[in-house]
């Protein structure tokens, strides 16, 4: 019997390190794991995923996990978020952990059962920033058939294996075992292997170069993606402050300022702000700029978590 | 370059036109990515891209293109043959009396994986052959699209996921591959090193080069927060750095004749720049002083030599 997990969350949030805790774990209490990153760009604020396998007979099975027996989403934006594809391959009894203070209101496709914690909240007030893997893990080995030994000592392996010091250790041991006892267990009900989906190859037949070739004209269509779901803080302009001196829009990197009107005064699309915030940073006008949080409320109202 | 006639004088010459379109697949804070940005405003409209693996290449996720100018994608070795392909292109549509416009051009954009180490073969080939085309290297020191592992643009001591900082070794021991020297010593009209915080030079090495036949060749600093491990909203800061210790010197070579654009009377210690990056962040525990010293010596040898002969 194999139990297939896959962990979703945005670039930066350590989903790939999650994995490897959650694996390490299984391999310690005496399974025999398989954790790796979704293989890509890996680009910061973006949706990645990692995948992990456990069972205790050899595991045959390679690469995508894509019928979940668990899922785990660090980041609740990313449920509505159709490049995440958080649902794919899910089942209605696939058990789904959400990092969120409460699962009041929130929907996970047709999934029932659903557990949550609050992974950030814990891991900003044990280690002063939203790195989640440790916590992640400890939520998602509760939902697994292992002890709560054998995710102290993966946590311990794999934080030394990534350089971290001894306090830091510590500290995301304690996040990790806070997380465990914090999260309630619902049950996990493995996909028998012969009643997985089968894959076959696609064959690609000839194509003339006009359709096969990857010819890609000037449309500047990337707009259509809407990276603002990326940003964890927003910059917000004072315009009464604001010189409308421009060095915001040379140094956006996104092209997401634009000078508008005839006194060249800056304006933030916030649909594709990425939240980088060099504008806040080079701006020369003290408080011209300023800093707001992303508001996990706002992005819900908004739609992004359905 | 006070001398020479410009578009470009202040921050506020900056063109508004954008040949990008926000809601690139690329991270919070692309140095490499605003370098890019500001180079094509200089540019304009009329350029064909010709772009390999590497970050860019994201900007072209079928159906999606993040540019607003023809975007072709080819292999890391095939660039300089692609652009070879579309210049004679337009060389045969022009015979035949097609109108294109006047200022039509190729630029090829590749990371410093395509030009220090995979492509640099087809490259040279390219240079040697004179190809009138524009050359844009998008330097982040390392491959940066697959995970940081080390390219031979990486600098001394940087850590990269293939030159891990251990008890025994401090990170890359080799220094960065010289490539404005290597493409100097090809005899191409125009080489210019730039750094996106600082525009105006930016700009005016384009504007510049568009006076030129034949190969234009630029490298660019690319500051990647995800691989070097630094804070996105410091990415023009550290570039900035980078150019006042000296690690990235802005110079041009006009037919293998160099001149420095920015030359500091004095220099920030490298230690400045180093520390604002967690790649280099294992050489500040205190046993590695030496070899603090020894970077810092090579960079003021190589100043040195440009005081002594650009400082008359």
């Amino acid at each position: 019997m194999i139990i297939r997990v896959r962990l979703h969350g945005r670039g930066g949030q350590a989903m790939k390190t999650a994995g490897r805790v959650v694996g390490t774990a299984a391999f310690l209490e005496g399974f025999r794991a398989q954790d790796s990153p979704m293989y890509g760009p890996e680009r910061r604020g973006a949706p990645v995923a990692s995948f992990l396998r456990i069972s205790d007979e050899e595991i045959a099975e390679r690469g995508y996990v894509w019928s979940p027996d668990i899922i785990a989403i660090a980041d609740p934006t990313l449920i509505g978020d159709p490049r995440a594809n958080v649902l794919d391959g899910a089942r209605q009894s696939t058990a789904a952990f959400v990092n969120i203070p409460t699962l009041d209101g929130i929907r996970v496709g047709d999934l029932t059962r659903l557990t949550n914690y609050d992974v950030t909240r814990a891991a900003i007030r044990l280690l002063g920033r939203a790195v989640l893997s440790s916590g992640v893990a400890g939520a998602v080995v509760k939902l697994l058939p292992i002890s709560r030994q054998s995710l102290e000592e993966a946590v311990k392996i794999e934080m030394e294996d990534i350089g971290l010091k001894e306090r830091e250790i510590d500290l995301n041991v304690k996040l990790a075992l806070e997380c465990f006892e914090g999260t309630p267990r619902v049950p996990v009900e493995p996909l028998p292997t012969e009643e997985l989906q089968q894959f076959r190859a696609v064959e690609l037949g000839w194509q003339p170069p006009e359709v096969s070739i990857g010819l890609i004209r000037n449309v500047g269509n990337g707009v259509e993606k809407m990276t603002g779901s990326w940003r964890v803080s927003r910059p917000v302009i004072d315009y009464s402050k604001c010189t409308r001196c421009g060095v915001c829009f040379d140094y956006c990197p996104e092209a997401a300022i634009t000078l508008a009107g005839p006194d060249n005064r800056p304006v933030i699309d916030y649909d594709h702000c990425k939240g980088c915030l060099i504008c806040y940073n080079e701006c020369p006008v003290k408080g011209a700029i300023t800093v707001e949080e992303e508001g996990l409320a706002e992005k819900v109202a908004s739609g992004g978590v359905v | 370059m006070s001398s020479e006639p410009t578009r470009y004088r202040t921050l506020k010459d900056i063109p508004k036109e954008e040949y990008m379109a926000p809601g690139t697949p690329l991270c919070a804070g692309c140095g490499a990515q605003l370098a890019l940005r500001l180079a094509l405003k200089a540019l304009g409209p009329h350029t064909i891209v010709v772009n390999v693996p590497g970050c860019v290449a994201l900007f072209a996720i079928y159906p999606y293109s993040s540019l607003k100018l023809p975007f072709v994608f080819t292999s890391f070795v095939a660039a300089p043959a692609t652009a070879q392909g579309i210049v004679d292109a337009i060389k045969v549509l022009r015979s035949k009396g097609v109108n294109l416009p006047e200022d039509t051009k190729v630029l090829v954009v590749v990371g410093d994986g395509a030009a220090y180490d995979i492509g640099l073969q087809s490259s040279s080939g390219a240079l040697h052959r004179q190809l009138d085309h524009y050359y844009f290297v998008y330097d982040n020191e390392a491959y940066g699209n697959t995970g940081f592992q080390y390219s031979s643009a990486t600098p001394f001591l940087s850590r990269t996921t293939t030159s891990e900082a251990t008890d025994r070794v401090p990170g890359n021991t080799f220094w960065k591959k010289d490539l404005f020297e290597i493409w100097r010593a090809h005899g191409v009209p125009y080489i210019a090193t730039v750094a996106a915080s600082k525009p105006v030079d930016l700009l005016r090495k384009f504007e510049k080069a568009a006076r030129f036949k034949g190969p234009k060749l630029f490298l660019a600093l690319g500051v990647c927060p995800t691989g070097w491990g630094s804070d996105p909203q410091m990415t023009v800061k550290i570039d900035k750095l980078a150019v006042e210790t000296g690690i990235w010197p802005l110079k041009e070579a006009v037919y293998g004749e160099v001149r420095h654009t920015y030359i500091p009377r004095s220099l920030k210690p490298v230690e400045e720049y180093l520390r604002t990056q967690r790649r280099f962040a294992h050489l500040f525990d205190g046993k590695h002083d030496d070899l603090l010293k020894e970077y810092q010596a090579r960079v003021n040898a190589y100043w040195e030599k440009v005081w002594s002969t650009e400082l008359k």
